[in-house]
């Protein structure tokens, strides 16, 4: 048999394609994506983390409760709050202190920042570009410019008044466990104020516009995971509920999630035991906890017609939109009714304890296990950041959709399960931070 | 004290990560500089940036001239200085070798979508070698560094930059 008869044999019996995509464009952090369809199945689909890993766990060890907050705000520079508030939460929990009344709501509002800034910069800049047919938001700027300026605008806005409460905009330096190093005075927060009603009207106007999008046809029955608190939109505070029954208290959480490492990937892939993969985020929190969101939030919600359970993932980016709505209006809301605390923190006493600490990261929950001892100094560190929740989730939308949508030619395939990853605003940088690294040189 | 661009001439900035060795060259530049002149002498604001388009653009708009200094990774002799005039580059051409996914190039592809640029923008790249995790900058880059911030002044000095 000739070569060329070989050729025209294998391409006659092979009905396979591949989808290669070497570094995911518009994700923080560093990934890849493999996909091998096979006679109409999608027979291997790998979301490649390459980001190096980033041990934070391990030289967690040895240090001080105080330091837990300064040191893991660190793993993100998008969502450092997130990580301020859970190993705070953690260690409040282990050594019996209650953060509350304004405080608390200065935690909150410091938060409301975060999810300005960092659902903005998803929006407009990592995501519309895909539905609008643009490569980067750099070449939608040339024929969107007041769609980039806004966003420009808007996502100032969450990085200033992150500013104001923490002190810095990347990596706040005014957080600590008990509360803050000092309260802003209530001028400040006045000042800021038209800003954010500004930002209000142009959050819903977003969600206007982002509505309007179209979004292929694609739906899942996922088990959506969050914070669920009775009177709140959650933030720093909750039990973890889902959509399939479970309701538990954080502290439980290792009796329901594990981690797995995955052979291509250098993030653990996390399950529920027993029954596998889940979905945290924006449209988790949305789908659970629509009723505690804010008034103008569900107004614009229904206005455009975005009421829960909303199952395409593709339309995440008009939940976070409307979250957006709910941080502004929000931060409004904490700012009218601030007094300055009489002492910015309540004091810590360390103990020999564990604890655990679970608040809504703008891209979903984000959970923090410390065991400390006598002096507050940590013995051991579990970290599980809402991305490593979401890869099992995010491969299985990526076989579901290629299999439905393998129609399309390579590059359209291509460009639209790259979409899909975004869906999920993927921090892979988050995602790389598990201790145990094993390398087989056999 | 930090003052809106608009009140000087002329904006510094120095572009990079400083936690990434020879990535750190425009930051290492600025501290250098600041350190011999002082913040705001000769009307000249001096500032690093880690190449935030949306910052760089906050910082230059409507400054009559911008000078950014940046590493670069365009596989020149390591310490070598490029100097751009990035106000005549159509679409950033010439500043793809930027060491930062979303960088200087980018920024000017969007302050130009935008009208959002400086009257006049200089952009220097000094040819980094090891942009591997870590500080310090290695020995060439060490010396390109050295002798900009030498270069500069002695513009600054002449009027050359206001």
């Amino acid at each position: 048999m000739s070569s060329a008869e070989r050729v025209k044999l294998m391409k006659g019996k092979s009905r396979s394609r591949r989808v290669k995509v070497d570094v995911l464009a518009r994700v923080e952090g560093e990934g890849g994506m493999y996909l091998r369809l096979r006679n109409g199945k999608a027979e291997d689909v790998k979301l490649r983390i390459y980001e190096p890993p980033r041990f934070f766990e391990a030289f967690l060890r040895d240090r001080t409760y105080m330091e837990a907050p300064d040191i893991t705000a660190r793993i993100c520079g998008i969502c450092p709050v997130a990580y301020q508030m859970s190993s705070c939460h953690a260690a409040e929990a282990a050594f019996g202190v209650k953060v509350e009344g304004q405080l608390r709501a200065l935690r909150r509002l410091i938060y409301c920042g975060e999810w300005i800034e960092s659902h903005v910069l998803h929006i407009y800049i990592l995501h519309a570009p895909d539905f609008l047919g643009y490569e980067d938001a750099i070449r939608m700027a040339v024929d969107r410019p007041e769609a980039v300026e806004r966003a420009l605008r808007m996502k100032k806005v969450g990085n200033d008044l992150m500013t104001l409460v923490g002190g810095r905009e990347i990596h706040p330096i005014n957080v600590r466990v008990g509360g803050f190093y000092k309260a802003p005075a209530k001028v400040d927060l006045l000042r800021f104020r038209p800003r954010l009603e500004e930002t209000l009207e142009e959050a819903i106007e977003t969600v206007r516009l982002v509505s309007g999008l179209t979004f292929p046809d694609f739906e899942r029955d996922y088990e959506f995971v969050a914070l669920h608190h009775p009177e709140e939109y959650p933030l720093n505070e909750g039990r973890l509920v889902s959509n399939r029954g479970l309701d538990i208290e954080i502290s439980d959480y290792e009796k329901v999630f594990v981690e797995e490492h995955v052979e291509h990937s250098n993030a653990l892939h996390s399950v529920i035991r027993e029954r596998g993969p889940y979905f945290v985020g924006p449209m988790a929190r949305f789908n659970l906890d629509f009723d505690q969101l804010t008034p103008k939030a569900k107004v614009i919600a229904d206005e455009v017609g975005f009421l829960p359970p909303i199952t395409n993932p593709f339309k995440g980016i008009v939940v976070r939109a409307i979250e957006t709505v709910f941080a502004c209006e929000e931060a409004l809301r904490l700012i009218d009714a601030y007094e300055p605390p009489e002492r910015p923190f309540v004091e810590v006493t360390p103990k020999r304890a564990r604890g655990h600490g679970c608040t809504e990261a703008p891209r979903g929950a984000l959970y923090h296990r410390y065991t400390y001892d006598e002096a507050g100094g940590i013995l051991t560190a579990k970290i599980v950041p809402p991305t490593s929740q979401n890869l099992m989730t995010m491969e299985v939308d990526l076989k579901d959709y290629a299999e439905a949508y393998q129609g399309l030619d390579d590059e359209a395939l291509t460009w639209q399960c790259e979409q899909a990853v975004r869906n999920y605003d993927p921090c892979i940088s988050c995602a790389t931070h598990f201790l145990k690294l094993d390398v087989d040189r056999g | 004290m930090t003052h809106p661009p608009h009140t000087h001439p002329t904006v510094l900035i120095g572009v990079g990560n400083p936690s990434r060795r020879d990535d750190g060259a425009g930051n290492r530049f600025v501290r250098e500089l600041r350190a011999l002149l002082g913040e705001c002498k000769n009307h000249v604001r001096l500032m690093e940036s880690d190449g935030d388009p949306a910052a760089l653009l906050a910082a230059w708009t409507g400054v009559p001239l911008a000078i950014v200094v940046d590493a670069s990774n365009s596989g020149a002799e390591p310490g070598t200085v490029t100097e751009l005039d990035a106000s005549a580059t159509s679409n950033g051409h010439g500043l793809r070798h930027s060491t930062h996914s979303m960088g200087v190039m980018e920024a000017v592809q969007l302050g130009k979508a935008l009208g959002r640029m400086p009257s006049r923008l200089r952009v220097f790249g000094i040819e980094g070698a090891d942009f591997s995790y870590g500080e310090g900058l290695t020995d060439k880059v060490e010396l390109a560094v050295a002798g900009l911030v030498g270069r500069i002044a002695a513009m600054l000095g002449r009027g050359e930059l206001t």
